[in-house]
């Protein structure tokens, strides 16, 4: 029978590292082998939420604990420090060679606090993560060599050429994730231009302003991963990303190209317009599964279906967009029945149905040319009452294929209604 | 490659010989460095490892091995597996499943196998009564102990 003290010296310090810090230094008081143990802990990790005397405790664990590196530095501060406290933490974790830095503000309202100028200087991180931080001064000089990792969250930028500069500082950045919150109304515009990036997370924090319009450039070739959830944002330039494999895109609008450029994806989520005079051109060769916002794609339903010849699973969603444009419009069929529904398409979810005619006309064309369909799942609008939704399901089920193919299955999900 | 040579004998602790794919051993760090070394023919002996133990690193091996042109397995289901994997493993098999990552020297199992133990000990209380230790200290020690680190505990 093992129990914990048959681990040696290293792994009970290894799991010490893993627990909050203020935990870990209570294990002191477990026997006389755990005493010190948490002294050579290099990860510190701490909330200040609920812990009266906070600055104490991280000056204190900074001054006791006697690991010469620190690998990982979480502070969570739910209260405002005295900026040379802040700062001084900061100066530690660089002196003791920092990898992982992590120091989020969690306060209401628009509270944020300089980002200390020696943080610059932090040629050791590898994994940034900053929250409602002002990011203003980065100098010519700054470098951060190894730095894989950057998610600024609710970060405020003093001005535009911040943000390329802080990027440009970054050689092998992999990850970035940027909530931008800006409190002023002046147009943002930045350019993200990182080659090494596999992964980009883009959104607004809730808190911003609806009229604080971004346009944004993407330079990122090596991109595996994209998403952008800004509705009051446009991009007016990207590059074309040939190993993307998941894209998910909420946007006022994108540029012209922006739908070309996504075209090696795998996995789509579209909510926004293209330009309506966007010619598409390139086939999605490898997309299998769309999924797209039928109020403000409905333009482009057809064309997208026609460039996707192996698509098999398909989703509408018709909810959660801000585009006010009604679907008044007609369905018109296209000229040929896209490739994909010959050959491919399998599953088709809709969430949102509200049974106008276009929708209707639509459902009815997939659920008729759809040769490979295995399901199909309608979720009326929430909205709808329970009249309209008996009315939508007959409509939908006396179609040839729901009453007769084999091996199909048609689930309409009616939910609770008004 | 001959089919053979794709595969690997792991010979446990008590005797036990486990017949394994070569891509699901080399996770191990410990086996790579001994399949590397030519002396080692195909069967490779682990002396620290019973073969109850030896299973179930295997288990998590087979997981957690790419195979070819099957990446499809989706992170969120590997975490999940890993999650059900310990979560009902009693304290005495975590505990060689650790000594057993450690020795093997496969990362990621020893990282969620610490975390296991990290997630049972939230408290100090949970300390004593999860692992089971015995307070060796004189009343006075403790005393000393708590006013050394009275800046951790006053709250």
């Amino acid at each position: 029978m093992r129990s914990i003290n048959d681990l040696p010296d290293d792994l009970l310090v290894k799991i010490l590292s893993i627990i909050p810090t203020k935990e870990a230094v209570a294990t002191s008081l477990l026997s006389k082998r755990w005493r010190y143990l948490w002294k050579v802990v290099s990860n510190f990790m701490f909330c200040d939420e609920s812990v009266r005397r906070a600055a104490r405790v991280i000056n204190k664990f900074l001054l006791r604990n006697k690991s010469p590196v620190l690998e990982t530095f979480h502070l969570k501060l739910t209260r405002s420090y005295a900026p040379e406290y802040y700062e001084k933490w900061v100066e530690v974790a660089i002196a003791r060679q920092v990898r992982y830095l992590e120091l989020l503000h969690c306060h209401g309202g628009f509270f944020s606090r300089t980002l200390p100028k020696i943080l610059y200087t932090c040629q050791t991180l590898v994994s940034l993560r900053l929250q409602q931080a002002i990011i203003d001064g980065v100098t010519s000089t700054a470098c951060f060599p190894f730095l894989k990792y950057l998610c600024l969250l609710r970060v405020r930028f003093l001005c535009n050429e911040t943000v390329s500069r802080l990027l440009s500082a970054c050689p092998n950045l992999e990850t970035l994730i940027l909530s931008r919150w800006t409190t002023t109304t002046w147009k943002l515009s930045f350019s993200i231009d990182v080659p090494t990036l596999q992964s980009l997370c883009v959104h607004y924090g809730r808190e911003a302003y609806r009229a604080n319009y971004c346009r944004f450039m993407i330079n990122a070739p090596c991109l595996k991963n994209l998403k952008i959830d800004d509705k009051s944002s446009q991009i007016c330039s990207v590059t074309n990303m040939p190993d993307l494999v998941t894209a998910e895109i909420k946007l006022r609008n994108g540029d012209s190209n922006l739908l070309e450029c996504l075209s090696s994806a795998k996995h789509l989520s579209l909510c926004l317009t293209p330009y309506l005079n966007e010619y598409l051109t390139s086939e999605f060769n490898h997309l299998v599964s769309l999924e797209i916002c039928i109020i403000c794609f409905l333009d482009w339903f057809c064309p997208i279906l026609e460039l996707s010849p192996i698509l098999r699973v398909l989703k509408l969603r018709q909810i959660h967009c801000s585009s006010n444009r009604d679907l008044e419009n007609q369905w018109e069929n296209p000229c040929c029945v896209p490739e994909c529904l010959i050959s491919s398409l399998e599953t088709v979810e809709w969430v949102g149905y509200q049974g106008r005619r276009v929708e209707r006309e639509m459902a009815i064309y997939i659920l008729e040319n759809a040769n490979c369909l295995k399901t199909m799942t309608i979720t009326p609008s929430i909205s709808t009452s329970w009249e309209e939704k008996t009315k939508m399901l007959i409509e939908l089920t006396s179609t040839s294929r729901c009453s007769l193919k084999p091996g199909f299955s048609f689930s309409f999900i009616p939910g609770s209604s008004i | 490659m001959s089919k053979s040579e794709k595969k690997i004998v792991l010979k446990s602790l008590d005797n036990e010989a486990f017949e394994v794919e070569k891509a699901v051993a080399l996770q191990s760090q410990t086996i790579w460095v001994m399949c590397e070394d030519k002396c080692v023919g195909n069967e490779i002996p682990l002396e620290n490892v019973t073969g109850q133990i030896l299973a179930k690193v295997i288990d998590y091996c087979k997981k957690h091995a790419v195979v070819d042109g099957d990446g499809d397995e989706s992170s969120e289901e590997l975490k999940n597996w890993d999650t059900e994997f310990t979560k009902n493993m009693d304290q005495s098999t975590l505990f060689n499943m650790i000594l057993a990552a450690n020795y093997l020297n496969i990362k990621s199992l020893l990282n969620l196998t610490c975390q296991a133990v990290a997630d049972k000990t939230k408290t100090i209380d949970e300390f004593h009564t999860f692992l089971n230790i015995e307070n060796n200290f004189t009343p006075e020690e403790e005393a000393q102990i708590c006013q050394e680190n009275l800046w951790a505990f006053d709250d």
